[in-house]
């Protein structure tokens, strides 16, 4: 028995997803989107991007979820916020979140920081997502103009 | 008796260089055994010691008294690069989830910690 993991992206609304072949963050709502075409201005944030962990296939149970950067330095002046815990859907912003407000764990968490069912001590027994996760960027004026660098974020998660 | 065993993904099959053994005590199991070719389980199910390649792991909590499930995790990463999925690794550690109280104890093999909830 093994779950098959993917991502599902919630857009304009709770019933606009999609199943993202990338995360990029930038200046449009929309997946799968490249930077260089949306680049977030200096001062400003990018769109939230609305994810989740999303579990199908046949297994006992989903646990222990974990997000972090792994790689990738930042920029001066470029910041990514996130959280791991938001249970109900918004509308994706471009405005400075009140949802993605702490900054992502730089290296792997001592505990899950991704919910499920509103419990970081949750679990998924059958098909199913994580709460969602909510990632946005923002850029200061001191910023210099182009491309940040590249950056790697890990999730991982116990399955039984 | 014994059974030959893969650790490389949890399951039990033919493979050449790898047993699985359960030691017999009073008419019980009292030693729970996987050995590969470079990895060594073992689990003494009298006092729920886990022995992962040397390093010795009593979970805090066991009680000689209760019963539990004895585990096979499987822990999944998942790494996004330049936005997209780069890497799937996969490490498996045991554990035990004890019966109707909902606990897991898990025996992290990469640092010998425990995650107890």
């Amino acid at each position: 028995m093994t779950a098959t993991f993917g991502w599902v992206e919630y857009l304009s609304n709770a019933t606009d997803t999609a199943t993202p072949t990338n995360l990029n963050l930038g200046s449009t709502l929309a997946a799968n989107l490249a930077p260089s075409t949306y680049p977030i201005t200096a001062g400003t944030y990018s769109y939230e991007k609305w994810i989740q962990a999303n579990f199908t296939g046949s297994f006992t149970r989903i646990d222990n979820i974990k997000f972090w950067k792994s790689a990738g330095a930042y920029v001066t002046g470029e910041t990514i916020n996130w959280t791991g815990e938001q249970t109900q859907y918004s509308t994706p912003t471009n405005s400075s979140s009140s949802d993605a407000s702490a900054s992502v764990a730089t290296s792997e968490p001592g505990s899950a920081n991704v919910s499920i069912g509103g419990s970081l001590s949750g679990s998924l027994t059958g098909t199913g997502s994580s709460d969602f996760i909510v990632l946005q960027a923002s850029v200061k004026t001191s910023a210099s103009a182009g491309a940040v660098n590249t950056k790697t974020f890990t999730l991982q998660y116990d399955e039984v | 008796m014994k059974w030959k065993c893969t650790l490389e993904d949890g399951t039990i099959k033919e493979e050449s260089n790898s047993k699985f053994n359960l030691d017999w005590e009073d008419g019980g199991v009292s030693k729970f055994e996987l050995i590969g070719e470079d990895k060594h389980y073992s689990v003494n199910l009298k006092t729920g010691q886990f022995d992962i390649d040397g390093k010795k792991k009593t979970p805090r909590g066991f009680k000689n008294n209760k019963k539990y499930l004895l585990r096979w995790f499987k822990r999944n990463k998942i790494k996004v690069k330049n936005g997209k999925t780069i890497s799937k690794d996969v490490t498996y550690f045991m554990g035990y989830e004890s019966k109707g109280e909902e606990k897991l104890l898990k025996i992290n093999d990469n640092v010998a910690e425990f995650d107890t909830r």
